[in-house]
């Protein structure tokens, strides 16, 4: 049961150079010019996720690239949509609102190859949300497997409004959960 | 001493791997948001025993044909009654079509206007007298789904022969 305690220090010096953001320091780092060791957990880098404007696709709002919102206006079955670049198909009891955005996935090391996207609805809904044709829920799913950093992808997003819900439960309100994770 | 050296290395390790695998994920959030509004439809469609109507579901036409107060044959679908010395009636039945969405609404009330007054013949949609000069109450609580309004022009036996046309708007509205 006795630890060796030699055994556990160089482990501890890495771990503690991972918390460290990637960098470590020798003890007489005040005499001379720190030297930065590049750690593995540096070289994985940063990733971040950037959501867009489509070109055809309804401007998106908010500052934070990340957290961005998206207002599709007025709908309805027989008078379309009040917005621009906002479509609407009639189906037989529903109807589909659909427009596009810009999804990138940011690398700072350039480092990255690929990475996975998955999305989720932030809560139930009695709508029915689609991205790129893949219909949404609480569990994360995937809607892209092979996302390529720096590069902006657009996307699909289809709700489609049943027509039996009336103007007491037709508010359309809900968020989509984008989760990145580098392959 | 060797219990505490054994915690601080656990608790390193495991902020270490949280940091290292923080730097490889990302999230993003999109908030939606939309107004759904209700909406009805109104769509014309061919009643059985009636005249085939053409063109499309909301921009429907129906031709009578030839028609004469007196012997001869009329068109499929196409019913002439004679009033009398007077007058004789041309119809058929139309289906009209309301459909509903995204709304509690439980009927409808519907109107129907001619677009040029006609001071010779008298239309009528579901027995209600059609003129140009405002919006014929038709119904006041129209089901929503099919119902039948028969279309039909009283042509007087005094009126001139030749060709009768007109347009009837039909405006259905939620109750």
């Amino acid at each position: 049961m006795a630890i060796k305690l030699h055994y556990f220090v160089p482990l501890l010096v890495i771990g503690s150079s991972l918390v460290t953001d990637g960098w470590a320091q020798s003890k007489s780092t005040s005499k001379r010019s720190p030297t930065p060791v590049l750690m593995k957990a540096q070289v994985a880098g940063t990733i971040s996720l950037s959501l867009g404007n489509a070109p055809d696709g309804v401007p998106l709002k908010g500052g934070n690239a990340s957290q961005r919102s998206l207002d599709l206006g007025t709908v309805s079955y027989q008078n379309t949509a009040s917005t621009v670049n906002v479509g609407v198909q009639k189906l037989a009891t529903s109807f589909v609102v659909s427009t596009k955005f810009g999804m990138t996935v940011q690398d700072s090391t350039g480092n990255l190859a690929t990475a996975t996207v998955l999305a989720a609805m932030a809560a139930p809904d009695v709508f029915i949300f689609r991205v790129d044709g893949l219909q949404l829920g609480t569990i994360p799913q995937l809607i892209q497997a092979q996302a390529k950093p720096g590069v902006t992808g657009l996307h699909l997003l289809e709700i489609e409004v049943p027509s039996s819900l009336t103007e007491k439960n037709s508010q359309l309100q809900n968020s989509i959960l984008f989760q990145v994770i580098a392959n | 001493m060797k219990k505490l050296m054994i915690l601080v290395f656990a608790a390193v390790m495991m902020s270490s791997f949280a940091a290292a695998q923080a730097g490889n994920t990302a999230t993003g959030t999109l908030a939606v948001t939309a107004n759904v509004t209700s909406s009805i439809s109104l769509a014309f469609n061919t009643s059985t025993g009636g005249v085939a109507l053409t063109g499309t579901p909301t921009a429907a036409s129906l031709a009578f044909g030839t028609v004469q107060a007196f012997g001869g044959t009329s068109a499929p679908g196409v019913t002439i009654t004679n009033n009398g010395t007077t007058s004789f009636t041309v119809s058929s039945p139309v289906d009209v079509i309301v459909t509903k969405a995204n709304s509690t609404s439980a009927n409808y009330n519907l109107t129907a206007q001619l677009t040029t007054a006609d001071a010779v013949n008298t239309w009528t949609v579901g027995g209600v007298t059609v003129t140009a000069g405002a919006a014929a109450p038709v119904t006041a609580s129209g089901a929503y789904g099919t119902t039948t309004f028969p279309v039909a022009i009283q042509i007087p036996l005094t009126g001139p022969a030749g060709s009768i046309s007109n347009t009837i708007t039909y405006t259905a509205t939620s109750n």
